[in-house]
């Protein structure tokens, strides 16, 4: 067969390849020793999500103009407490930014 | 001992030459309703492979191919018997043969895209105009400077998106015009722009490739990873919990 693979940058497809492929799907850690933090894990994963889908609204709202600088005020003061709320929470349950995601296979990242 | 199964072919016949698949086993075939499926003895406890046995299983397929239209499974399907492949052979013989005559005579070829995020990123930021004080006429509160903040995220991704679409545009239209299908991904990192796959007819072949060959002679921030002819993965439709990615 005439087959060809080709790049200019092997090294850095590498690298990025290396970050797609790894997508096998996280599960909850649900072992006795350890299942508060993957229930924790997952709530606060759905949490951030809704979390951001209401930062993305607001965001559009504001683009259009369709938010009161009163309604903008209250909508940022709740976006940031809910965010400074999640990093508490994140400490204690001793998780990071990345671990707050979801890997749904070929549906891609839940966020 | 199990049947692994490396492909649904279009053809009820034997192998002219000898074909070696897992673990240097003959790779034989099972022939049900005018198409065969190529399989080989896998006598490991449990059935367990490795990752060199995926290099095994992609060549087999790519031998099949030569002669046949082929419909790769999946690395890893395990069958218990002949019966059993049989039997699944006439539970998809529609799909199997809807997707052979959809796929006869193509091949799969695959386009990966690097951008510079960074400076892509940094060429947007520029563009913006300045913000007014308080940030996109925001309150100077600090309720208002995070909103400010992130509404300037917010916008940077969104030209981002913008500008990664409209790449994309470009070439994807260079290249679709030579393909029948397509399946196209964006931005699955900041700096993986692109991921493509087009389903080629073999004659168009030389016209698709020569496309890759004129993009690689134009200057530009963009890296390429272009490879094929491929044995048609992506493009193989089954129901879900089909027998293409079977594991028994």
């Amino acid at each position: 067969m005439n087959r060809i693979v080709e790049t200019d940058a092997p090294e850095a497809f590498a690298q990025e390849l290396a970050q797609v492929a790894n997508i096998l799907p996280a599960r909850i850690e649900a072992n006795p020793g350890n299942v508060d933090k993957g229930l924790a894990k997952l709530v606060l994963t759905l949490i951030e999500l809704i979390r951001k889908l209401m930062e993305k609204q607001a965001m559009r709202r504001v683009e259009n103009g369709s938010l009161t600088e009163v309604e903008i005020e209250r909508v940022g003061e709740t976006l940031m407490k809910l965010e400074q709320k999640m990093g508490e929470l994140k400490i204690v349950f001793g998780l990071k930014d990345e671990d707050l995601n979801l890997r749904l296979g070929p549906l891609g990242d839940l966020m | 001992m199990s049947l692994y199964i490396y492909a649904v072919m279009d053809a009820e016949r034997e192998f002219e030459s000898p074909l070696l698949g897992l673990d240097r086993s003959p790779v034989g075939v099972i022939t049900c309703g005018g198409m065969s499926a190529a399989f080989s003895n896998l006598e490991r406890a449990g059935g367990s492979l490795a990752p060199d046995d995926a290099l095994v299983h992609e060549a087999v397929v790519e031998q099949l191919m030569t002669t046949n239209t082929v419909l790769p499974f999946r690395f890893g399907a395990l069958f218990a018997s002949r019966k059993e492949v049989q039997i699944m052979m006439v539970e998809h013989v529609t799909e199997f043969r809807e997707n052979l005559a959809r796929l006869c005579h193509k091949a799969e070829f695959s386009l990966k895209v690097l951008w510079p995020a960074k400076s892509v990123e940094q060429q947007v930021r520029q563009s913006l105009p300045p913000a007014k004080s308080g940030g996109y006429g925001l309150s100077n509160t600090t309720a208002g400077k995070y909103m400010a903040e992130r509404f300037g995220a917010f916008r940077i991704n969104q030209l981002m998106e913008a500008e990664a679409d409209r790449r994309i545009a470009e070439i994807d239209l260079r290249f679709v015009r030579w393909a029948v299908e397509k399946k196209i991904e964006r931005l699955l990192t900041p700096n993986l722009l692109l991921k493509a796959v087009y389903l080629v007819e073999a004659g168009r072949q030389k016209e698709f490739k020569q496309v890759y060959a004129d993009l690689q002679g134009e200057a530009g921030s963009l890296h390429y990873l272009f490879s094929g002819p491929w044995p048609p993965y992506n493009f193989v439709r089954m129901a879900k919990n089909s027998a293409m990615g079977k594991c028994s």
